[in-house]
């Protein structure tokens, strides 16, 4: 980069054409040391998905075709099957109880949808660990089975597609609620006035108008959930479901084969592009919007006789993604405090897990910040550039960016190998694209005129960002911090991959434990993270406005 | 008859009149307009219709078959078709596809039918534009198009013209009425403007606090309001205090005046006069005096503004058709007042 490109524009030698400066924009430079720290975290975040595709050139022609002979065929059916069959019945849930709570009568709505917040901070790996010591063979299920003499064959397998399907779906489905929800509450209900007038049912009315009308926010939710589907590795390794985030796991792990790794990272790559793509078609080019004075509140559905029905399917929904989670945590957690099992070792992950999330969701936010201020407030040939690099990670699995890591640090730096700052720049790097989202929006929300008061009043273009941007978007950088800090708190695959020899967290410990049936040992680390969750999901929506 | 309105009431919160004991009725190919300010019960009487609200009592016919009160018809089955305020197109459709919306089924006639629509309103060129792409007019058309393609026997309009400017608003008015005339459907829209009314109905119903004021041809209501607020609405009547005296004479603050035309039964010596422009002649043999207040230029005359002489502020407005001998701000000006077109409220 060119020193000169610092220096006030209007000192000809900077401007000696018309072209756009790529760090100044409109004759206000950005500052240098937002310059160098979006454009760091912006190449440190590209580098490991471009190692990943450049280890994945380096394959033989030979392994291509072996791993596209045995292993890419069953994954690709395993993978696409779960992503497919958990998104439709997640959307159908989601979708069910959305219309519940925002068109019809149903008593308690108000508490339905504060409740529906929680199966977002259970983890569907903990939801796994939750059904797999429930129903899983050494579970509690079978263990009162045969003391009640009654035959162990009766209870459905955890370890089947089906079971994967519904526990995903009844940990994912809040993803699709909490985006179709509001739209349906804000969307006017004279559409539906307009279907009623031009001769169609309710049900009708439903099909026509109000399902086409959330198709956005629909398909939003569903390639949320599509994405988490692709990207988990937990649930699916503890449900023993053959996906690429395990295999890619175990070519790492058992066979040590980086390239082999790489080569199924880069397919889950293209599948995972491929459904961002479909996504972005299934829109078209027809612009939602609300005509805003024309608001009207939609007509309250009368359930009448169908409220007893519509009350059992939503206990159901209710007993099946928090009841039984919570319930075992619950229970196996009481178990686990009689067998004392809340040790040292025990605050030992704890520390480790709450110590490095405050330290790498801290870690991400910053960046962030001054990522997203070059996006909205210098827009150009720079900014696109950082923000692409600084998103190269959004919807990779986390195990392709431990991956990444790996191969970025065996080609570069072989002394960071296994140590808690690979762990934790990791960290943030997966973590950065949602970030840089909640940066984005916050400092959209500041008017630009504050600023020009700013520098008007006397300020550099730095002063102004200490002065006036950051004190304004405090509370959203809160939610991005906490958005961070939620998922360091939860995150699984990139810890078990790049952790230091000993650095166990509270994840990596259940996912131990439930493979090897000590629920009562794995359920307080995962109760303790549900309440962590939750309380960073508190923090969250709260500072969202 | 078309459309019955019997006795409908609508509260809200068991106490609150939307809509207070409304008669009506309406026949077939008439449009009809009610007129009035916002929360007047215009909308929600419109609703009631629809069979988007329900009255609280009442009945409501449509083509002779109870539709509300003792049976209930539920919206889809009325056959009426509506044009919401800001047109409520659906985004996610093409024009072709928002006016095809109530085509169930694609037949051989029903796309004459819209091919036909399409022909009426003008949009051939834009069935494949999306709501967002057109301009206001044109959803405009588009949704009066949607309301017709399934053939209804009614046609409601909320608020047709609120969203348009000026100058496509008169355009619009002259557009949507021919439509209208075309089909010869019975229609009913709702406005609060009143050159909207005057346009486009043929019979306008003025509505206040839930409960009609005055019913009427646009003519009958433009020079004949029948009460105070009527012709505080039509704003072009100086409203003025009085005591009635004897038959016909009437004390103001500024003269006698003789009125022909009481609007109700003498039941008050209080009186409200309105005095209408065309009632003020300036004569300079004229009983009456008062100041230039003000002078705007209207488009083809002057609007004079004469405070009157008085204890208490009295304004009228005169229009005065030349460009030349006109009185100058602050004059004292000399008229004379043509009782035939004073009009006397007890109310």
């Amino acid at each position: 980069m060119n020193k000169a490109g610092y220096e006030p524009a209007g000192l000809g030698r900077v401007r000696t054409s018309n072209r756009t400066w790529p760090l100044s924009w409109n004759n206000i430079n950005i500052p240098m040391g937002i310059a160098i720290l979006s454009s760091g975290a912006g190449i440190l975040a590209f580098l490991p998905a471009a190692m990943v595709i450049f280890s994945a050139s380096n394959g033989t022609y030979e392994m291509y075709v072996r791993l596209i002979k045995t292993k890419v065929p069953v994954l690709f059916v395993n993978t696409l099957g779960l992503m497919v069959a958990v998104t439709v019945v997640a959307a159908i849930i989601a979708v069910f109880l959305a219309f519940i709570v925002s068109r019809t009568d149903f008593p308690g709505k108000r508490l339905l949808h504060f409740i529906l917040v929680i199966p977002l901070a259970i983890p569907p790996y903990i939801g796994s660990f939750a059904y797999i010591s429930l129903i899983g063979p050494a579970g509690a299920g079978p263990k009162i089975f045969k003391s009640l003499g009654w035959p162990v064959d009766y209870i459905p397998s955890v370890y089947s597609f089906g079971g994967a399907t519904l526990i995903l779906s009844l940990c994912t489905f809040p993803y699709i609620y909490l985006l179709v929800k509001p739209a349906l509450s804000a969307m006017t209900g004279r559409w539906e006035e307009v279907g009623r007038s031009c001769g169609y049912t309710s049900w009708q009315v439903f099909w026509k108008v109000t399902l086409p009308l959330v198709r956005p926010a629909l398909g939003a939710g569903c390639l949320l959930v599509g994405l988490y589907v692709l990207s988990d590795f937990g649930a699916v390794t503890m449900l023993r479901m053959q996906t690429f985030t395990g295999a890619i796991y175990l070519q790492l792990i058992g066979r040590y084969d980086k390239t082999a790794a790489s080569v199924l990272a880069l397919a889950l790559i293209a599948v995972t592009f491929l459904l961002i793509y479909f996504e972005q078609k299934m829109r078209g080019k027809s612009k939602y919007y609300q005509f805003g004075s024309s608001y009207t509140e939609a007509v309250e559905v009368v359930l009448g006789k169908w409220r007893y029905p519509v009350m059992a399917v939503v206990i159901t929904i209710l007993l099946l993604s928090v009841g039984i989670p919570m319930g075992m945590l619950l229970y196996w957690t009481a178990v686990g405090i009689g067998e004392g099992a809340l040790d040292p070792y025990f605050w030992g992950y704890a520390y480790n897990s709450i110590i490095s999330a405050v330290v790498a969701a801290t870690a991400t936010i910053i960046p962030a910040v001054a990522i997203a201020y070059v996006n909205t407030r210098h827009r150009g040939i720079f900014s696109s550039i950082v923000n692409g690099m600084a998103n190269s990670s959004y919807a990779l699995p986390g195990v392709v960016v431990a991956l990444g890591f790996i191969l970025l640090t065996n080609k570069i730096a072989p002394v960071f190998y296994g140590t808690i700052w690979v762990l934790l720049v990791a960290y943030a790097v997966r973590f950065l694209p949602q970030s840089i989202q909640a940066g984005n929006s916050a400092i959209e929300q500041v008017p630009p005129q504050l600023e020009e008061a700013g520098r008007l009043a006397g300020y550099s273009v730095a002063g102004v960002f200490y002065r006036v941007i950051i004190p304004l978007i405090r509370p959203g950088l809160l939610a991005g911090w906490a958005l961070a800090f939620l998922g360091v708190i939860k995150e699984l695959p990139v810890t078990l991959l790049l952790r230091p020899v000993g650095f166990d967290t509270l994840p990596v410990r259940v996912w131990i434990e439930a493979s090897e049936g000590f629920f009562y040992l794995g359920a307080p680390g995962a109760l303790l993270m549900v309440v962590l969750s939750l309380f960073s999901i508190t923090l969250i929506t709260n500072n969202r406005g | 008859m078309s459309i019955i309105l019997r006795n409908i009431s609508r509260v809200f919160n068991s106490q609150h009149y939307a809509v207070k004991n409304i008669n009506l009725e309406i026949s077939s190919g008439e449009i009809v307009c009610f007129l009035g300010p916002s929360g007047c019960g215009k909308t929600t009487t419109l609703r009631i219709i629809a069979g988007f609200d329900r009255p609280s009592s009442g009945s409501v016919y449509l083509l002779g078959r109870e539709v509300a009160g003792n049976a209930w018809v539920p919206p889809e089955k009325r056959k009426i078709g509506m044009v919401f305020q800001d047109y409520a197109l659906f985004p996610h459709l093409n024009v072709i596809e928002n006016i095809a919306f109530g085509l169930n089924k694609q037949t051989p006639e029903t796309r004459q039918r819209v091919k036909f629509l399409l022909e009426l309103t003008g949009l051939e060129e834009l069935v494949k534009r999306y709501p967002h792409q057109i301009s206001g007019g044109q959803q405009q058309r588009v949704s009066l198009a949607r309301a017709l393609a399934h053939e209804p026997d009614i046609l409601l309009l909320d608020e047709p013209f609120s969203n348009l400017d000026t100058v496509l608003r008169q355009s619009m008015r002259e557009e949507i009425k021919r439509i209208i005339n075309l089909t010869g459907l019975t229609s009913i829209f709702v406005t609060h403007d009143i050159q909207d009314a005057l346009a486009v109905a043929d019979r306008i119903i003025v509505m206040k606090e839930g409960e009609i004021q005055q019913v009427g041809k646009p003519w009958d209501i433009y020079y004949r309001p029948e009460n105070k607020f009527v012709a505080a609405f039509l704003n072009r009547f100086a409203l003025i205090n009085g005591r009635i005296s004897g038959k016909d004479h009437i004390y103001t603050d500024f003269g006698i005046i003789k009125v022909k035309h009481f609007t109700s039964e003498n039941i008050s010596n209080s009186v409200h006069l309105g005095i209408p422009p065309e009632a003020v002649r300036i004569d300079k043999g004229g009983n009456y005096s008062g100041r230039v207040r003000n002078m705007c230029y209207i488009g083809d005359k002057w609007e004079i503004s004469i405070e009157t002489e008085g204890a208490s502020l009295n304004i009228l407005k005169v229009h005065c058709d030349t460009n030349v001998n006109l009185p100058s701000i602050g004059e004292r000006l000399v008229y004379d007042l043509d009782s035939s077109k004073i009009l006397a409220f007890f109310s």
